[in-house]
C-alpha cells in the first residue's frame, strides 16, 4: 500500500471526522449562545409549525415562490444530493443491503435498484452542479455576487461527482466487499487500504469537500433550522 | 424651464431616462469599484445639533462629497467594538451574516435593484458590504484568507458606501419573503446604519424626526398646544362635512383606549382626511379613548436609526398608558411604526402587565395576538366592527373613488395584515381593483421613501425605487381607471402621492380611514354633499 493511499485512506478520513463534527458542533453552539432578545416576524407571520419548517427543507416553497429556475436546479441538485448520501452508506456497511433483503429485495433486484436510483442520481447531479456552476459564471448578477468560496464549493463538488460517476458508469466497478472491508478497518482503528486509484481519488475530493463544510457557507443546512424558526415566526 | 429644474424636483428626471436601467453590472468586482455620490442620490447629512439633542457622539460637519468625512478618532474601533457587541447580542444577526449562500434569489427582488440596476442594490450584496467586514475581523477563514474568502479590511471607502447603500434600503423586507433562509437584508441595514450612527454619520430625514420626538413627543417636533389645535381644526373641517361636532378627547385621565397615530396625519394632507376619519369613527362608536400630547407619535425613526433610539422613543407609549390609567392601546394607520411594536415593544419596553388584552368594547372581540404587546392596529379594530355589522356604511359615497390597495410593507410582512384593510375597504368603496399579484400582499414592492428616505434632496433614488409600484399603478389605472390608491401607512401618503404624481398621474392617495369616514352613516347632521376633502361627492378628481 502506498503512502499518499494510506494517507487518504487511513488517515485523512478520521481528520475528515473530527474537523467535521467539531467544526460543525461549534458552529450550531455560537449560534446557539448569542441572545435573541426580540421576536422576528416574517410572512407568514403565523407559520408557526414543525409541518411548515418539514415543507421549506423538503420542497424549498420560498425559492419557488422567488426564483423557478433557480428552484429547479437546487431542488433537483439536494435530491439527488440525498439520494446519493444513501446510496453511499451502501459502500460502507451492509446494512441497507440487509434491509432490502428482508423486505424480499433479490441481489439482482438490488443491483437494479442502484443502477437506476443510483444512476440518476449520479447523472442529475453532475448536470445540476454544472447548472449552478454556468449560472455562476453567466449569469451577469450573479457571477457579480460570486466569489471565491462560491466557485469554490460547486468546483470541489465537481470533481467528487466526476470521479464518482468515473466508477459508476466507467469500465472498472468498484467491489463493495472491498469497501466495506477497508471502512470496518477504520472502525476498529487498524486501517487497511487496499483500494482502487479512482476510488482514493473521489475519495480524497470528498474528504476535502467534508473539510470544507463547516469554514463555510455550505453550513446553511444547519443554518436553515435556525433562521425557520427564528425568522419565519415558527418557533416548533 | 427644464434647465431651471432641480435635482430635488420630480420634474428634474425624464421618466425615459429613469425607465433605461442597466442591469448589466459595471466592469470590474463590486469590492473594488469606488463609490460616487451625485446630487439626487444622497440624504443631506445629520446636522450636529440633532445628534447633541440625543447626547449622541461624534456629532461634526460633513458632507457626502467631501472626500474627508472627518471620522472620529479611533473610528475603526468603534465601528468592530459596535459589531461584536451586535453580534453577541443578536441570534438573528449572527446566522444571517453565516448562511447565505449567494444565491441570488433576493436579487432582483429589491425595489431599489429594479429601479437603479445597481448592482450594490441587490439584497444580497447590500449585505456583502457589511459581511465583507464580518468575514475579515471576525471569522477564522477570513482573517487568514482575506480576499480570497471574500473579506476586506475596514477603510473610509467602505463607511462611504455604507452611508450611500443603507440609505437606498427602505427595510421593507421584500427580499427576505423570497429568500429560502428568510435572510432579512433590513437588519444588516438597521445594523450598518447603527454603526455609522456611532462615527456620526447619519441622515438629517431621520435624526431630526429622532431629535424632536425626544423632546416634543413626535417627528414634527408639535408642542402640546400644537396638536390640541391641529386636532381642533380637523373636528372643525369634520363639522363642516357632516354638521356634527365631535369631541377631541386630549391626556384624558381613566379613558379605556389610548390612541397614538403617526403625527403626520395630524398636519398634512392627505394624512389629515384619515385623521378626521378617526374622529368621525370613534365619535359614532362613543369610544372611550384619548390622544396624548406626551405619546404624540405613532412613527419610529428610532427604527432607522438605532436600537437604542427606537426604545427610547418607544418607551413614552407604555409610559403615557401607565400615568393615563388605560386598559390598552389602539394605533393607527401606519407602516413603521407596527415593525416596531408588533417585533420589538414586547420584549423591549415591556411586559406592559398593567394593560388588559385589548378588547373591544363595541364587539367584546378579545384580540388574542396582541396578548403581549396589548396593542392593535387600527385596520383589525374596523375589520372587526364590520365583521360583527356595527358600522352604518354608505358605499355610494366614496362612488366616484376607483379604489387599489397599496399593502405597506410592515404590515403586510411583519404583521400578516393583508385580509383586514382588504375587508374594509370592500365595505366602504364598491369599486375596488388589485394591482398585479406580484406587487401586492406579502410581495408588495415599497413606496421608495420609508425607513427615512422621504426627503427631496435624493428624489432621484426615491423616483427610481418607486418606479416598480408606480408602474403597477399605472396599469390598473389604465386597465379599471383606477383614480385612488389606498393605504394604511403615514409614510406611504407622503411617498406614493410624489410617485404616482409621477409614474401614474391622475391617482391620488388616500388613507383607508379617509373612506371609512366617508361612508361612514352617523347620527344626526346633514346629509351629505361632499367628502372629507370638501369635494362635491362624485366629483372627485
Ligand atoms: C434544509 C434546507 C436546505 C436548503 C433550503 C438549501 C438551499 C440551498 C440553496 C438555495 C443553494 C444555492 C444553490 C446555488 O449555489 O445557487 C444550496 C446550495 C448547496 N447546498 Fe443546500 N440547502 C439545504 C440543505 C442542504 C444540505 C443538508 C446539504 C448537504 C450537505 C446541502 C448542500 C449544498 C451544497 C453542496 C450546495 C452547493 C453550494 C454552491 O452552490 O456553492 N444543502 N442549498
Ligand atoms: S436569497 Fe438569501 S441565501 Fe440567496 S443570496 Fe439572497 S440572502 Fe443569500
Ligand atoms: S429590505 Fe427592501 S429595500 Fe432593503 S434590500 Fe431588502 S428588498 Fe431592498
Amino acid at each position: 500500500m502506498g503512502n499518499s493511499a494510506f494517507l487518504v485512506g487511513g488517515v485523512l478520513p478520521y481528520l475528515a471526522a473530527v474537523v467535521f463534527v467539531v467544526g460543525v458542533v461549534y458552529r450550531l453552539l455560537t449560534w446557539r449562545r448569542v441572545p435573541q432578545p426580540a421576536s422576528m416576524t416574517l410572512y407568514p407571520t403565523q407559520g408557526a409549525s414543525w409541518g411548515a419548517l418539514v415543507k421549506e427543507a423538503l420542497f424549498f416553497p420560498s425559492l419557488f415562490r422567488g426564483d423557478k429556475t433557480l428552484w429547479i436546479f437546487a431542488w433537483s441538485f439536494h435530491v439527488a444530493l440525498a439520494l446519493a448520501f444513501i446510496g453511499h452508506l451502501r459502500v460502507a456497511t451492509g446494512v441497507i443491503d440487509r434491509g432490502l433483503a428482508a423486505v424480499g429485495l433479490g441481489a439482482a433486484g438490488m443491483a437494479m435498484l442502484s443502477a437506476v436510483a443510483g444512476g440518476f442520481a449520479g447523472v442529475v447531479l453532475i448536470a445540476t452542479v454544472l447548472l449552478l456552476l454556468g449560472r455562476r459564471m453567466l449569469v451577469a448578477r450573479v457571477r457579480e455576487i460570486s466569489k471565491t468560496p462560491d466557485f469554490l464549493a460547486l468546483l470541489l463538488l465537481v470533481a467528487v461527482i466526476t470521479t464518482g460517476d468515473l466508477m459508476r458508469f466507467g469500465a472498472s466497478h468498484v467491489d463493495l466487499a472491498a469497501t466495506r472491508a477497508w471502512a470496518a478497518s477504520l472502525l476498529t482503528l487498524s486501517p487497511a487500504v487496499s483500494l482502487p486509484p479512482t476510488f482514493l481519488l473521489h475519495l480524497f475530493f470528498a474528504q476535502l469537500l467534508v473539510l470544507y463544510i463547516a469554514f463555510s457557507k455550505l453550513m446553511h443546512f444547519g443554518g436553515f433550522f435556525f433562521t425557520f424558526s427564528l425568522i419565519k415566526g415558527s418557533q416548533p | 424651464m427644464a434647465a431651471q429644474r432641480k435635482p430635488d424636483q420630480p420634474e428634474f428626471y425624464e421618466r425615459s431616462t429613469l425607465e433605461r436601467v442597466e442591469y448589466a453590472p459595471p466592469p470590474g468586482a463590486w469590492l473594488r469599484n469606488p463609490v460616487t455620490f451625485h446630487a439626487g442620490e444622497f440624504l443631506h447629512p445629520a446636522k450636529p445639533k440633532n445628534l447633541e439633542a440625543l447626547g449622541l457622539p461624534s456629532a461634526h460637519a460633513w458632507s457626502p462629497l467631501d472626500e474627508d468625512w472627518q471620522l472620529p478618532e479611533g473610528w475603526q474601533k468603534i465601528v468592530l467594538d459596535g459589531l461584536r457587541e451586535r453580534l453577541e447580542g443578536s441570534r438573528t444577526l449572527r446566522l444571517m451574516m453565516d448562511t447565505c449562500v449567494r444565491c441570488g434569489a433576493c436579487a432582483e427582488k429589491c425595489p431599489f435593484f429594479i429601479g437603479s440596476g445597481d448592482p450594490k442594490n441587490m439584497p444580497v450584496l447590500r449585505a456583502e458590504l457589511l459581511r465583507s467586514i464580518y468575514r475579515k475581523y471576525f471569522t477564522t477563514s477570513g482573517r487568514i484568507l482575506g480576499e480570497l474568502a471574500g473579506a476586506r479590511e475596514l477603510t473610509p471607502q467602505v463607511i462611504k458606501e455604507w452611508f450611500k447603500y443603507f440609505f437606498q434600503c427602505t427595510e421593507c423586507r421584500r427580499c427576505a419573503v423570497f429568500c429560502p433562509y428568510g435572510i432579512d437584508t433590513a437588519e444588516f441595514t438597521m445594523l450598518g446604519r447603527d454603526l455609522l450612527l456611532r462615527l456620526g454619520i447619519s441622515a438629517n430625514w431621520v435624526m431630526e424626526p429622532v431629535a424632536n420626538c425626544y423632546r416634543t413627543g413626535n417627528h414634527l417636533g408639535i408642542q402640546p398646544q400644537g396638536i390640541k389645535d391641529s386636532l381642533e381644526f380637523l373636528a372643525d373641517e369634520l363639522e363642516e362635512v357632516t354638521g356634527i361636532r365631535v369631541e377631541v378627547p386630549i391626556n384624558r385621565q381613566g379613558a379605556e383606549i389610548l390612541f397614538v397615530t403617526p403625527s403626520g396625519d395630524l398636519m398634512a394632507d392627505p394624512g389629515t382626511y384619515t385623521a378626521m376619519g378617526y374622529l368621525a369613527l370613534f365619535h359614532e362608536l362613543g369610544l372611550d379613548y384619548t390622544f396624548s400630547t406626551y405619546a404624540s407619535e405613532g412613527g419610529n425613526f428610532g427604527l432607522f436609526a438605532s436600537p437604542e433610539l427606537m426604545k427610547r422613543l418607544n418607551a413614552k407609549i407604555y409610559a403615557e398608558a401607565r400615568r393615563l390609567g388605560v386598559k390598552w392601546i389602539l394605533g393607527g394607520e401606519c407602516g413603521h411604526m407596527w415593525r416596531v411594536v408588533h417585533q420589538y415593544m414586547d420584549t423591549m419596553n415591556g411586559p406592559a402587565d398593567f394593560l388588559e388584552v385589548p378588547t373591544s368594547p363595541i364587539t367584546g372581540t378579545r384580540f388574542e395576538h396582541a396578548r403581549g404587546t396589548k396593542m392593535i392596529h387600527i385596520a383589525e379594530f374596523t375589520a372587526d366592527l364590520i365583521a360583527h355589522g356595527r358600522l352604518k356604511l354608505d358605499p355610494a359615497r366614496n362612488a366616484g373613488v376607483i379604489a387599489t390597495f397599496h399593502d405597506s410593507c410592515n404590515p403586510a410582512r411583519a404583521m400578516g395584515l393583508l385580509e383586514e384593510p382588504r375587508a374594509v375597504l370592500r365595505e366602504v368603496c364598491r369599486n375596488f381593483h388589485e394591482m398585479a399579484a406580484d406587487t401586492i400582499r406579502e410581495r408588495t414592492l415599497c413606496c421608495g421613501g420609508g425607513a427615512g428616505l422621504g426627503a427631496d434632496e435624493n428624489m432621484e433614488v426615491r423616483l427610481r425605487a418607486g418606479m416598480g409600484r408606480g408602474k403597477a399603478v399605472a396599469q390598473v389605472r389604465d386597465a379599471h381607471g383606477v383614480n385612488t390608491l389606498v393605504t394604511i401607512c403615514a409614510i406611504d401618503r407622503a411617498t406614493l402621492t410624489t410617485v404616482c404624481d409621477y409614474w401614474a398621474p391622475g391617482v391620488r392617495v388616500a388613507g383607508l380611514h379617509e373612506l371609512v369616514g366617508n361612508a361612514l352613516v352617523m347620527k344626526g347632521g346633514k346629509p351629505r354633499t361632499h367628502n372629507l376633502r370638501q369635494e362635491p361627492i362624485g366629483g372627485e378628481a
